[in-house]
């Protein structure tokens, strides 16, 4: 049991540090001699290799451990070189797969252990860089330097081997100094406690001190012959990634269950509200009612403060998520023989963890295509004028309320005439509708299902699983989708999604004993339509409303709920759907709520035309629905 | 007595001075094989910090101590031991 808390706290932590290590070495792609990247970056995978030492997972340490003292060379040298940098990327892959394995609940199999030894002897066999100078500051500053805007004094203290003979303590001597933020012992490694000579002092340390120069040399006077000692540059706080690793992290479920009270206790105080209409509604206006609103007005406002502080609870950044495509692309783009450069950016806009979760796919499935259908063949680009290297960009910034997902590639665009020809061949429409169709409504074509324009069927993408499998994910997510085509240049998909899940305006409504939401915006009109009203048109009951033919279906055979609809007049809801209006027979509207609504998760989240859950008054689970996705 | 084996894990009270490095080095055993309680410890002295270092002993209990907390938990690996069940 222990074990397992502590494998999930290790795959959350050393996620986060990967993602941390990729930002770092992104940051030292554009910029070789940042120096608080590449301090960052080290204790980076100083701290995933403490982490893996905990798990028996030797290959894996011993592969940290070489990228650890690899990147030690590079601070030393001020710079990280490419193939240092390659070899440090192949790692942090590396590394990457090893917790994909472990989350899986596997274990590592020889492949991975091959391949995890070879990068170690790779990166032990890179020679250090020549003619470096020394750079002892950055080498120390290692973390604590950020805790002093005011500058701070880095020290290398290595007391003689013969101080304990001395009657010296060198750690009391340390202590003295004013002002210390950080301090690292070093000691010559021993294994057999028969050889150790413990009055042989192998210790070293280094220090940083909030405190001036003159203060710290003062304060070790008497060992200045064993003292390096150097003025650190004040420095900008990386405050973000240290804020990172303070954060707390907390098990998805509890949150997922605080989410749930918060969002019942919405729904418990919309029905106490209820009753207390039904109860005071005959004594509008005297002291008892008057007193109520005021209390009830008060809880209103804690009730929405506590969903809104739980709601911002569950906001994560996309940096984990994003952190997973460089390499996913890479591989993909390599095993298709095309050249890619990626560019991963907006990482730390912050979303609701459901829909950061549901995002992986969609987005990859957006990314694969822009390789294997955008992307052209290095050859046929040179052709055309292009660049032999593509590139691709994920992007992601918040707006109001939303987040924006802009995935784009520099390929050939959508071919409006094979989207066209593609649609007649699969029946969708004939040669005339499709020839009729604009530019922008061509290009959507390719999220009609089972729609691709893929000349060949690939190994890994255009097998029939369109981009309709993209729209239908964002569309549960809350958001939409939209394409910005531009035949031979490119294309941006757009994806736009709620930030926070809101509270949502839902109606209640009943088919027999099974009740389900249908959020309040899709629906235009609520009809009572007598029997007598409804006349068979093509064999659909139809209706006629203001001048309009409304065809009527029934929600009991939309959903295959086996229910006999009550006499009388049929309750119907006006909806539009993609081209037209309906309306869908219910048997009785039962309440019109307020509840947050939350995205499909698990085995639900495939069934199409569900929107979402509610928790009713009384407890229950409603399914929210998608009427106009449903009717299609 | 500042230095003593309590079950499985090592616990260092008050100062330790430079003879208890002797001591430390015949209770560590292989590296990591046992953990040490550091709570109680008032001064390390830097002979029995660096067995702790060489012999990389995992720190179970932090030191109450700001400074020594600063040294320790930068230079040894630390984790916390569930109490109880």
């Amino acid at each position: 049991m222990i074990r397992d808390d502590l494998l999930e706290a290790f795959l959350i932590e050393t996620r986060d540090l990967v993602a941390r290590a990729r930002a770092d070495l992104a940051a030292l792609d554009r910029i070789a001699t940042d120096g608080a990247a590449l301090d960052s970056l080290f204790r980076a995978l100083h701290t995933l290799k403490g982490s893996t030492a905990l798990f028996e997972l030797a290959p894996l340490t011993q592969l940290l451990h070489a990228a650890e003292t690899r990147l030690d060379r590079s601070r030393n040298a001020g710079r990280l070189h490419p193939e240092g940098a390659q070899n440090i990327e192949a790692t942090i892959d590396a590394t990457e797969r090893w917790l994909d394995v472990l989350d899986a609940g596997g274990e590592p199999n020889d492949g991975l252990v091959q391949a995890a030894r070879h990068l170690a002897v790779r990166l032990e066999g890179e020679d250090a860089p020549r003619g470096a100078s020394p750079r002892f500051p950055a080498a120390m500053a290692n973390g604590a330097a950020q805790d002093a805007s005011g500058g701070a004094t880095a020290l290398r203290y290595t007391p003689s081997p013969d101080a304990y003979f001395r009657g010296d303590d060198p750690l009391a001597i340390l202590r003295a100094v004013p002002g210390l933020l950080h301090v690292t012992a070093t000691a010559a490694v021993a294994e057999d406690p028969l050889a150790y000579d413990p009055f042989k002092c192998t210790l070293g340390f280094e220090a940083v001190s909030s405190a001036g120069l003159d203060e710290v040399r003062a304060a070790l006077r008497f060992v200045a012959d064993q003292i390096e000692i150097t003025q650190l540059p004040s420095q900008s706080p990386a405050a973000d990634s240290a804020l990172h690793l303070r954060a707390l992290h907390v098990e998805a479920a509890r949150l997922d269950a605080l989410t749930g009270l918060a969002g019942e206790l919405v729904v418990a105080k919309a029905a106490l509200a209820h009753e207390a209409q039904r109860l005071f509604g005959a004594r509008e206006g005297d002291g008892v009612s008057r007193d109520y609103a005021v209390r009830e007005a008060a809880l209103d406002r804690i009730v929405r403060g506590l969903h809104a502080a739980i709601n911002g609870l569950r906001l994560t950044p996309l940096t984990p998520l994003f952190a997973r495509f460089p390499r996913q692309v890479r591989e993909l783009a390599s095993g298709l023989g095309k050249s890619v450069d990626f560019e991963a950016s907006g990482e730390h806009v912050a979303v609701d963890k459901a829909i950061a979760e549901g995002l992986f796919e969609p987005l990859l499935h957006l990314l694969r295509n822009a390789i294997d259908h955008g992307v052209e063949p290095p050859d046929v680009r040179q052709a055309a004028g292009k660049p032999q290297t593509a590139r691709i960009s994920l992007t992601a910034h918040a707006l109001g309320r939303e987040v924006i997902l802009d995935v784009m590639d520099d390929g050939r665009g959508i071919d409006l005439g094979a989207a066209r020809r593609a649609a007649v061949t699969r029946g969708l429409m004939d040669e005339a509708a499709a020839a009729a169709l604009s530019d922008h409504d061509a290009a959507r074509l390719v999220f009609s299902a089972g729609l691709s324009t893929a000349t060949e069927v690939s190994a890994l993408s255009g097998r029939g699983v369109g981009l309709d499998a993209v729209e239908a994910a964002v569309a549960r997510l809350g958001g939409r989708v939209s394409l910005d085509n531009r035949p031979g240049r490119g294309l941006r998909v757009r994806l736009i999604l709620p930030a926070q899940i809101v509270l949502q305006k839902v109606l209640v409504v009943a088919v027999g004993e099974e009740r389900f939401g249908v959020p309040l915006d899709s629906v235009q009109e609520v009809h009572r339509v007598q029997p007598d009203e409804l006349t068979l048109v093509r064999e659909t009951p139809t209706f006629v409303r203001r001048d309009t033919v409304i065809p009527l279906v029934r929600l009991a055979d939309m959903v295959g709920a086996d229910a006999v609809p009550p006499e009388g007049a049929a309750v119907v809801l006006q909806i539009a759907t993609d081209e037209d209006v309906l309306g869908v027979h219910v048997d009785r509207i039962e309440a019109r709520v307020e509840a947050p609504l939350r995205p499909m998760t698990g085995l639900m989240q495939d069934y199409p035309g569900m929107v979402g859950t509610i928790i009713g008054v009384d407890g229950q689970v409603i399914a929210v629905l998608d009427l106009a996705e449903l009717v299609r | 007595m500042s230095i003593r084996l309590d079950g499985d894990l090592i616990r260092l009270e008050g100062d330790c001075h430079v003879e208890d490095a002797e001591a430390l080095v015949r209770l560590v055993g292989p590296a990591g094989a046992r953990a040490a309680d550091l709570s109680a410890v008032r001064h390390l002295h830097a002979a029995v910090l660096q067995v702790l270092v060489s012999f990389r002993v995992p720190i179970a209990a932090r030191p109450n101590d700001p400074f020594l907390d600063t040294v320790v938990s930068s230079s040894l690996p630390t984790f916390e031991i569930a109490v109880g069940s």
